[in-house]
């Protein structure tokens, strides 16, 4: 685990592309290093009907990101009469971070959207100080992270189908915490279509 | 500003969590891995104007976080900026640097000068006496004619007739001191700016992936995006897709979304009926 603050709850999440498809994925464990807390501490929050954002790292930041956050979306909903898109969102995100780029919170965030009139998916990733990323395949974060990505790349592949989607996205996430003390304790997948949410909570390993 | 509950963001950098940082720091608690671009980027100027070039891996440690990243970034038409050094200051700075250009061409009505983006940001990084970690070379031509100025964290700068800068950026230069002469035509150019971020995606762990190139006169900006793919991916070998049901699921929830109507359209069928026939 070590002294480093970002792996000091422990913690992981997951988005996936597929074709007019978006996935997000978390554990749900929350620990004080190497003692577990909780076991229904998920990670994702919902800001606009197809727009959802993950956030791992210090659980206290974590918390108050994912707050801060949805004033400023609350406020720009109210102020623009219109929903979020995935770009503005991401784009609010990395200002947050970045205005505490000199006592920073200690989160690294996923932010998944999905166009309903075009079916463009949307996914970024952000570092704790908001380095800006492009509109990815795959990305991870959190403490399992380096095995999570072998395993995205080795299930990733263009134009999924929600279910292909959530087989791969599932797969990568269960196998890649088993090898995490870190992290697990369950898990739960987000798949995000046009016209539907789709929640799955995943038997997984319970240590 | 304080971190209560009504925070109206103002613009400019918030200091609210460094007492809680330091404390932590001081528990011997290890600071977090940042975004470091790790890279090389290079810029070449030739007789009608300047080539530019960057590799395209972010890494954090030695995770590629992204392998396609563009660390070329707009600060004008005429003006563009490459960055390496910590991901976030890059973007953030050049940004910001951007939007006072605009509001300065708009103000002078005139277009904007590479010398003057240069001291706008080297007075700016200067202000926080190197902490941003922003390495850059901006990049441009102007009626003063094509300028390359190398730029670094704590506000110094350097106006060369080419430069490499990054990880990778020795490596790069050593190619491009062996080979490079004055006005040299396009071609040219872009083979050396192609030879030199070759050199240093093959040797240099923290650059990779895919070399994106910019060529840059007073008439004209040509984007190669990629000019090479470097890091070629070999095709999988094997199908590694999942069959449905290998999850096991312990609760599913189909939440729906309600869909706002846009626009309603009633067809009617115009074609002859055919008579009924009563037999």
């Amino acid at each position: 685990m070590g002294d480093d603050i970002l792996s000091y709850n422990g913690g992981v999440a997951l988005a996936m592309k597929g074709k007019e498809c978006v996935a997000i994925a978390c554990d749900k464990r929350y620990g004080v290093q190497n003692r577990t807390i909780a076991t229904n501490f998920t990670k994702i929050f919902q800001y606009s009907d197809h727009c959802f954002v993950a956030f791992c790292g210090l659980a206290t930041d974590v918390q108050t990101v994912s707050e801060r956050l949805k004033f400023r979306t609350n406020l720009y909903e109210l102020r623009e009469q219109r929903k979020l898109k995935p770009v503005v969102l991401y784009n609010m995100l990395t200002n947050l971070l970045y205005e505490r780029r000199f006592g920073p919170y200690f989160v690294f965030a996923l932010v998944v959207g999905l166009d309903p009139k075009t079916g463009e998916t949307y996914v970024y990733d952000s570092d704790n100080v908001g380095a800006v990323s492009d509109n990815v395949n795959l990305a991870t974060v959190g403490t399992a992270s380096e095995y999570i990505f072998g395993l995205g790349e080795l299930f990733f592949k263009p134009n999924m189908n929600s279910d292909e989607l959530f087989e791969a996205t599932s797969q990568a996430l269960l196998n890649g915490v088993d090898r995490d003390s870190a992290s697990g304790w369950g898990a739960v997948v987000y798949v995000i279509e046009k016209d539907k949410i789709t929640v799955r909570e995943l038997k997984g390993r319970q240590d | 500003m304080s971190g209560l509950a009504f925070e109206q963001p103002t613009g400019g950098f918030v200091f609210d969590n460094c007492r809680r940082n330091e404390l932590l720091l001081s528990n011997g608690v290890l600071p977090g891995k940042i975004h470091k671009t790790g890279t090389t980027i290079a810029a070449i100027t030739y007789k009608d104007g300047v080539v530019i070039a960057a590799d395209s891996r972010c890494t954090s440690g030695t995770i590629i976080f992204d392998d396609n990243v563009l660390k070329i970034h707009r600060l004008s038409d005429n003006i563009y900026a490459l960055g390496a050094g910590t991901a976030a200051d890059c973007d953030f700075q050049t940004r910001l640097l951007e939007s006072q250009l605009e509001l300065l061409k708009l103000n002078q009505d005139r277009q904007v000068r590479v010398a003057t983006a240069v001291r706008k940001i080297q007075q700016h990084l200067f202000r926080y006496q190197g902490h941003l970690g922003a390495y850059l070379i901006i990049v441009g031509v102007d009626v003063t004619g094509s300028h390359i100025a190398t730029v670094h964290p704590h506000g110094s700068i350097a106006f060369l007739p080419f430069v490499a800068s990054g990880s990778g950026g020795y490596t790069s230069l050593s190619v491009i001191e062996d080979r490079f002469k004055e006005n040299m035509t396009e071609e040219e150019a872009k083979q050396l700016a192609r030879d030199a971020l070759y050199a240093s995606t093959t040797t240099d762990l923290y650059s990779g992936s895919r070399i994106n190139m910019y060529v840059l006169t007073k008439e004209k900006l040509d984007k190669f995006l990629p000019y090479e793919v470097v890091g070629v991916r070999s095709d999988k070998q094997n199908d590694y897709t999942l069959a449905k049901g290998t999850t096991q699921v312990l609760s599913t929830n189909v939440k729906k979304i309600e869909f706002d109507i846009v626009n309603e359209k009633v067809k009617t069928t115009t074609g002859t009926h055919e008579a009924m026939e009563l037999a």
